[in-house]
């Protein structure tokens, strides 16, 4: 939301001085003292640039599409001084660390609003990898510490018991 | 420096040590947790005890001491003193098992002092102190084999068994503080020896001579006189002999004297119970008796009596007055003079008692008192029941017909009348839903108006049953069913051990080879409410009729089936008779339209019956998967049959399997089955690598025990697992130099067992487990036909540092709760074993550690907190019965003993226990100790300050608001 706001004021911005600018141009007064054109250059290149702040939002989505990649290493780390131990503070970290790229998934519509452009998809689409791989990552150390139901063990409670088919009786006889 | 690194490497190999023993430190601490342990204040909370003394052999009344009482010695080898007002045992002492124990003479009382002569050869001598029950002194009679003298070529243990078959001659006679024993020399003389009853020393020897007696004469001790009976049942003499006067001659008694002409044989001697040296004879097949007082000249009482009166003299006065007892509807006592058989009908009583049959009179006493002569009788009945009379008034009446108890079942109680019209409400078939809100309507009225009527108490609330016999929360109120081989029933609640019912079934007996074993199953528990709960009993006729086929004799015990209602003890169906004898039976597992499970009944000739008549359609339907087997002990052969070729109308049994267990050197002593209701929860077990390795259960699966001697005469166990279906042998297993008493527990997967080594004399308890493997064959059907993959078996055994009376295992509803063993000990105790402590799994190498196994140790601990019957002893144990109960956490144990039957003698004793045990801990019921008012307390606290805080917190944010 911050970054829309910030944007239509800052277009405020510019739109209000160049519309000035050009209504000075229009007026033919003398420049006041010490004003040079070069400032003006100056703005005139500055203006280029602001034609050009589509590429910058490009470059910060891109940022953020590669974020939970590069998260990665920071949580490989995380991971590492854990431990497999179950105890509750990597048991804590292993559920955050699933925790987080699944609640980022659900918001995927919603932090791509603002991004728009050729390189949506794409965005997007590695956004969604970086986090798949943060979940995998997530999934491993589970793994490894055992709190994955992969085993036959963990399934035996669900075993029903065997049926009889057969039915016996007997014993000593009586007589 | 190298002695240091030395030293250092020492210090280092102790520590490792320390620290190993302090491994098991924390291992056996944390059994102890195991364990439930009991309370003080718990004591008799969930448990009771009932003791018993046994079916009466000897009384006598206790004049002399300050604190009358009545002191008694029982077939089931007890001496015991019970109180003459309450018939509460004052002091109780058990003596040794079986025949060495065996009490042959007790006497002495009226001197003050109490002695016993027990066992056989040696035969111990006990003096007792008559009012604690002490032993004041004790010595063996060990000199007994005079024949020795004669065939000096005998050898000690032939000679042995030659005095044990005379046993039974030996006669013993205790007076004046002298024991006088009698011994008769067959075609000789008899041979008296007097020993001071005190010390044990020698007073004399005699030798009456005596050239009749032989191994068949039948002769009685009527002191100081020997009356022996000769010849046939056309002639017989009685001849009589003094014991303590060498010098006299027999004198002979011709029966015409006594009977006059006309008696016919055959003649039966027995000498009157009392103080007094007679005799009765029985003749006309024992349609009349007479009596005969014995002295220097004999006098015979010219008067028929009855020939099944029970006879007893007493003396009143110096007089002596015959009692005879007879039974027609309630015991009638007749008195008379001896001498002039004039009735004396203030001394004469009659009483009717529901626990009176048939009784006879054991000892009886008519001191002068004031208000005149007041007899005391004490009573013996048929069903071992034991009455004191006084005044035509029954005092006191002790039901020790339960020290012989033959089969348990606990059965659960039914529900309470508000419950049941719940449940006849929502019983209706038709569901439509005007008529449905009519009942409710209805019923909450009818509910509504008993409750006015119990508030003020208008009316009593009518009810057939009793208020506090009804189905409580938990199951843990149950009604104990026992049968015990008198062929009486009783049903005992749990809570408090009160006898609710009793009822009688006469002319029944146990199966003879079995040992009386009588059998009783649950045809329909009391779940199914309109109908009510019905146990069936399967036994002999006690009535032999004899058949006479291929001229051969043979005696027949014909089958009856007996039901009768669990809860009231009302017989139902009444006694059915078969007419024919019962081999095997079976309870079937599916119920009829009425909730019924049917009986199947095999009898002696392969033939299959159903009981009742109604279940065959049902039973026919089911015939294609029912198999029965049956065990042969004396020849040694099992043999598995199927009911596949039966039709809708007739149940046909066909020989499938047959199996011989070397007859020749072994012997089938055990087949211990699962027990049927029994529910597994897990089916496999989870190994240190995380996989599973699931259990074999074979619901078919029979353990069969043989013992006997191997090759080099030395005692062998056989253990075998076989599948009764296929009759395949799944498992055997022998151990060498092992012998009895065995013990089989089996259940689930595993079978424990106990036996007592040989070769390091001690008991040992081995426990095999089996496995079918990683993978299960077949995940839902078990088929005992299909499966042809023998199961991996565990084993592994242990020592038991105590000696085993019985073993059984717990049981709960599901399944879920861990399964403990319960081990009834040779002193008394009986000690709740977790199966953990017996896993064939616990491993030998410490370092491989797997979840709840603990690492092997030969040893089994007995933890003094797992003694469940803490410090009320139970004695001679030969039975646990177990129970589920509606918690699944809770087992219900009831312990008994009962005859023992590789033992011909009859002589178990028993007490009764009763208690609870959870072998989980009780994980489904909070503590009784728990704090309920705390908690509600606590709750309501934090519910009322969260509610305030909310309200001030919005009161403070209003004010910021403001500011």
């Amino acid at each position: 939301m911050t970054a829309i706001k910030q944007n239509t004021k800052r277009s405020k911005w510019a739109l209000d001085f160049a519309h000035k600018n050009k209504q000075e141009k229009n007026v033919d007064i003398a420049s006041p003292p010490g004003y040079t054109p070069a400032i003006a250059l100056f703005h005139a290149v500055d203006s280029i640039r602001e034609s050009d702040s589509n590429h910058l939002i490009i470059k910060k989505s891109w940022d953020l599409a590669l974020g939970p990649l590069k998260q990665v290493p920071m949580n490989l780390f995380i991971m590492y001084m854990a431990g497999n131990s179950i105890s509750i503070f990597p048991i804590m970290m292993v559920g955050m660390l699933i925790i987080r790229p699944v609640k980022a998934l659900f918001t995927l519509q919603q932090t791509f609003k603002v991004i728009e452009g050729t390189h949506a998809f794409g965005q997007k689409f590695v956004y969604f990898l970086g986090q798949l791989v943060n979940i995998a990552l997530a999934l491993y150390k589970c793994q490894s510490m055992g709190l994955l139901p992969t085993h036959a063990s963990d399934w035996l409670a669900f075993v029903e018991p065997q049926a009889r088919l057969e039915y016996s009786s007997g014993g000593f006889i009586y007589v | 420096m190298a002695p240091f690194v030395r030293s250092f490497r020492g210090n280092i190999h102790r520590f490792l040590i320390d620290v190993q023993i302090l491994q098991y430190l924390i291992i056996l601490v944390g059994l102890f947790n195991l364990s439930l342990c009991l309370y003080e204040d718990q004591v008799g909370k969930f448990d009771w005890k009932q003791n018993y003394v046994g079916k009466i052999k000897f009384a006598s009344f206790d004049t002399v001491s300050a604190a009358k009482k009545i002191i008694v010695a029982t077939e089931e080898n007890v001496i015991a003193a019970l109180n003459l007002k309450s018939g509460q045992i004052l002091w109780r002492r058990v003596l040794e098992k079986g025949y060495g124990g065996r009490i042959r003479a007790l006497g002495g009382v009226t001197d003050g002092d109490l002695v016993s002569v027990s066992g056989g050869v040696p035969a111990i001598v006990r003096a007792w102190d008559l009012a604690t029950g002490h032993i004041l002194h004790e010595w063996p009679i060990a000199e007994q084999n005079h024949d020795r003298r004669f065939s000096p070529f005998i050898s000690f243990s032939t000679l042995g068994l030659y005095s044990a078959n005379r046993i039974k001659d030996v006669k013993w006679h205790i007076k004046d503080g002298t024991l006088h024993h009698i011994l008769p020399i067959y075609n000789s003389a008899v041979e008296v020896t007097s020993y001071d009853s005190k010390t044990g020393d020698k007073l004399k020897t005699r030798r009456v001579s005596a050239p009749f007696i032989t191994q068949e004469t039948e002769c009685v001790l009527a002191a100081p006189y020997l009356a022996c009976l000769k010849g046939d049942s056309s002639l017989a003499v009685l001849l009589l002999v003094h014991l303590f006067d060498t010098h006299s001659q027999p004198q002979s008694v011709t029966i015409n004297t006594i009977f006059g002409a006309g008696a016919q044989g055959p003649y039966h001697l027995e000498s009157v119970l009392g103080e007094e040296p007679i005799i009765s004879i029985s003749a006309d097949n024992n349609q009349r008796k007479r009596i005969l007082l014995v002295g220097e000249v004999p006098v015979p009482i010219q008067r028929d009596i009855v020939g099944d009166a029970a006879l007893y003299v007493v003396s009143v006065d110096n007089e002596k007055i015959l009692l005879e007892t007879t039974y027609k509807n309630g015991a009638k006592i007749v008195a008379s003079e001896l001498l002039t058989s004039k009735p004396m009908p203030n001394i004469s009583t009659s009483v009717t008692h529901n626990s009176l049959l048939s009784p006879t009179i054991i000892a009886s006493v008519c001191p002068r008192q004031t208000k005149g002569v007041t007899c005391r009788h004490l009573l013996a009945s048929e069903d071992h029941s034991v009455a004191l009379l006084q005044h035509n008034k029954l005092i006191w009446a002790r039901e020790e017909a339960l020290a012989n108890i033959v089969a348990v079942e606990i059965i659960e109680l039914p529900m309470s009348d508000r419950d049941q019209e719940i449940e006849t409400e929502f019983d209706q078939k038709e569901r439509d839903v005007l008529s449905m809100m009519f009942r409710r309507v209805g019923s909450q009225l009818k509910q509504a108006k008993t409750f006015l009527q119990s508030i003020l108490s208008l009316t009593p609330q009518q009810s057939n049953q009793r208020m506090d016999l009804v189905r409580d929360k938990f199951g843990l109120h149950k009604m104990i069913v026992l049968v015990t081989s008198a062929g009486k029933l009783y049903g005992i609640e749990t809570r408090k051990g009160e006898i609710i019912w009793q009822l009688r079934v006469r002319g029944i007996r146990g199966f003879s080879k079995r040992s009386d074993a009588i059998i009783l199953y649950v045809q329909r528990g009391s779940r199914h409410f309109p109908y009510p709960p019905q146990c069936a009993l399967l036994a002999e006729d006690k009535v032999c009729i004899i058949i006479i086929y291929y001229h051969q004799f043979d005696q027949t015990g014909e089958g009856i089936v007996y039901t009768f209602n669990p809860i009231t003890g009302q017989p139902l169906d009444g006694l059915v008779k078969l007419g024919y004898r019962i081999k095997q039976s079976m309870l079937l597992h599916v119920t009829t339209d009425d909730f019924l499970r049917g009986i199947l009944i095999f009898d002696i000739r392969d033939k299959v019956h159903v009981y009742p008549k109604g279940a065959t359609a049902i039973a026919a339907s089911i015939a294609k998967n029912t198999y029965i087997f049956t065990a042969d002990q004396t020849t040694g052969i099992l043999s598995g049959y199927s009911l596949s070729y039966s039709t809708s109308q007739e149940l046909i049994s066909h020989k499938v399997w047959e199996l011989l267990l070397s007859p020749k050197n072994q012997r089938i002593t055990h087949v211990v089955s699962k027990n049927p209701i029994e529910r597994v929860h897990s089916q496999g077990r989870v190994l240190s690598d995380r996989s599973v390795l699931y259990k074999y259960i074979n619901p078919n699966l029979v353990t069969i025990v043989t013992e006997g001697v191997g090759h080099t005469h030395k005692n062998t166990l056989n253990l075998y697992l076989l599948d009764v279906v296929s009759g395949a042998m799944i498992f055997s297993i022998m151990h060498k130099r092992v012998r009895g008493p065995v013990h089989v527990v089996h259940s689930e997967n595993w079978i424990v067992y106990s036996y007592f080594n040989e070769k390091s004399r001690r008991t040992e308890i081995a426990s095999l487990e089996l496995y079918e493997g990683k993978i299960q064959s077949n995940t839902t059907v078990f088929s005992s036909l299909a499966t042809t993959k023998l199961p991996i078996v565990e084993r592994q055994a242990f020592i038991f540092p105590a000696a085993i009376e019985s073993m059984r295992e717990t049981i709960t509803e599901k399944g879920i709760t861990s399964k403990h063993i319960i081990v009834a000990l040779a002193n008394g105790g009986i000690l709740e074993l977790p199966w953990m402590m017996v896993d064939p799994r616990r491993p030998i190498n410490p370092e491989v550690r797997e979840e709840g196994v603990i690492p092997y140790m030969p040893e089994i601990p007995i933890h003094m907190d797992a003694i469940i019957n803490y410090n009320q002893s139970v004695f001679r144990v030969s039975g646990i019965h177990t129970s589920p109960s509606g918690l699944e956490s809770t087992c219900l144990v009831f312990v008994h003993g009962l005859e023992n039957y590789n033992c011909a003698c009859n002589t178990m004793f028993t007490d009764l226990f009763y208690t609870r045990v959870a072998p989980s801990k009780t994980f489904d019921v909070l503590k009784e100790d728990f704090d309920y008012y705390l908690i509600v307390i606590v709750l309501a606290a934090l519910l009322i300050s969260s509610y305030i805080t909310k309200k001030l917190a919005s009161q403070k944010a209003q004010k910021q608001a403001w500011k």
